[in-house]
């Protein structure tokens, strides 16, 4: 027997487990939507934005991100940019620069790519070959593009940088904070990044609240075009290990994920006063905005001979 | 008339397209092809003739399935 929409007649394309929910892909587009504009709502991710860059990867998070708040910000007449890292993985990055570039078009927006290669004289790749092991391909990958975002996008004058950190993402960090014994860490995290600093754009994650799995679905029953491979270099970081046993808890019991997240939290908004001393202060090699006086990327940059 | 108890599913997995013949027991639905293939349904995406289906998408003899990988990292 057909399984039907729950909210129309049409024939039913995914379960949510969690809320026992059936949807047809178009009721289903409605749903998710509405469930990102309240969190933007209620984070004020665009409330009193002038321009913003989103972070589009290419990959299905970043894609369905875009389409869902573009069109938000165009209403409210906030300039809009789209940015895009080639951290320069071969055989990996050029197909989802390609995914980012046909998302920024569709939406008519302007579109930047910012890479490794320039910013630091080396890719990715050959920042590994420095390493000797892919082990912590991951930490260095993530330091540098952070570090580039930032930099990019307040060159290009915006208030706001929007990510598609959806919510596995945010439930592995919060995991992998708690695992690593890093509290000042957890403690800052949550929905807004606490601490400001003028050259520090500040950050909003629509897609918080979203299961990876919603926004491929989004996708798919939107016809976005996006990226699916897999990065070489993923399979060697711990956030993999995480990421399977979250699913797997998930599996048994879903909801775990959202919950273990809204528990972290309120945790970490209880434990904020505890590192309230914590200031963002200029590097002092690169001058970006830091809690130490040389910055990750510039210590990471310096273990491999690039500085 | 009668039915045979097994029946074959033919699974094709995204990224990696390796393509698998996964013998069911008739009557069987998605969930079950996932389960029985030891996949976790929070990492698929499953689709039959081209549209995405619910775990209980009842499954028949020669189907073609594709899994589209949720998490395919970085």
């Amino acid at each position: 027997m057909d399984t039907r929409c729950d909210f129309c007649t049409a024939k039913a394309r995914y379960f949510q487990r969690h809320s026992g929910t059936r949807f047809c892909g178009r009721c289903f587009t409605k749903s998710l939507r509405r469930r990102v504009w309240r969190e933007i709502g209620k984070n004020k991710i665009i409330a009193d934005s002038r321009s913003m860059v989103f972070a589009v990867s290419g990959g299905k998070d970043s894609v369905a991100c875009l389409d869902i708040v573009h069109p938000l910000g165009k209403a409210r007449k906030i300039q809009m940019a789209v940015l895009t890292i080639d951290e320069g993985i071969h055989g990996y990055r050029p197909e989802g620069i390609k995914r980012a570039r046909k998302a920024a078009r569709a939406g008519g927006l302007e579109f930047h790519v910012a890479s490794f290669k320039q910013e630091f004289g080396a890719d990715l790749d050959s920042i590994i070959k420095r390493l000797g092991s892919p082990k912590r391909a991951c930490t260095y990958c993530g330091v540098l593009r952070r570090w580039i975002l930032n930099k990019r996008a307040r060159q290009l004058g915006a208030d706001r940088l929007i990510t598609g950190h959806n919510l596995d993402d945010e439930a592995e960090s919060a995991l992998l904070n708690l695992i690593r014994g890093d509290p000042a860490r957890l403690a800052r995290s949550g929905p807004e990044y606490l601490l400001s600093h003028e050259k520090l754009v500040s950050r909003g994650k629509p897609l918080r609240g979203v299961p990876g799995k919603e926004a491929l679905l989004y996708d798919i029953f939107n016809g976005l075009d996006v990226h699916l491979g897999s990065c070489p270099y993923a399979e060697f970081d711990f956030r993999n290990a995480v990421r399977g046993f979250l699913n797997r808890v998930e599996e048994d019991r879903p909801t775990s994920k959202s919950s273990f997240l809204s528990t972290v939290d309120r945790l970490s908004a209880q434990a904020r006063p505890l590192f309230a001393g914590t200031k963002l202060v200029e590097c002092s090699r690169c001058g970006e905005p830091t809690v130490g006086t040389e910055c990750k990327a510039c210590q990471l940059l310096r273990s491999v001979g690039l500085l | 008339m009668t039915r045979s108890k097994r029946m074959v599913v033919h699974v094709v997995a995204e990224p990696r397209q390796r393509a698998r013949r996964i013998p069911l027991r008739h009557g069987s639905e998605v969930g079950d092809l996932l389960r029985k293939m030891g996949l976790l349904r929070e990492e698929f995406i499953v689709m039959a003739k081209g549209r995405v289906v619910t775990e209980f998408e009842p499954l028949k003899d020669k189907d073609q399935v594709r899994l589209i990988r949720v998490f395919a990292g970085g």
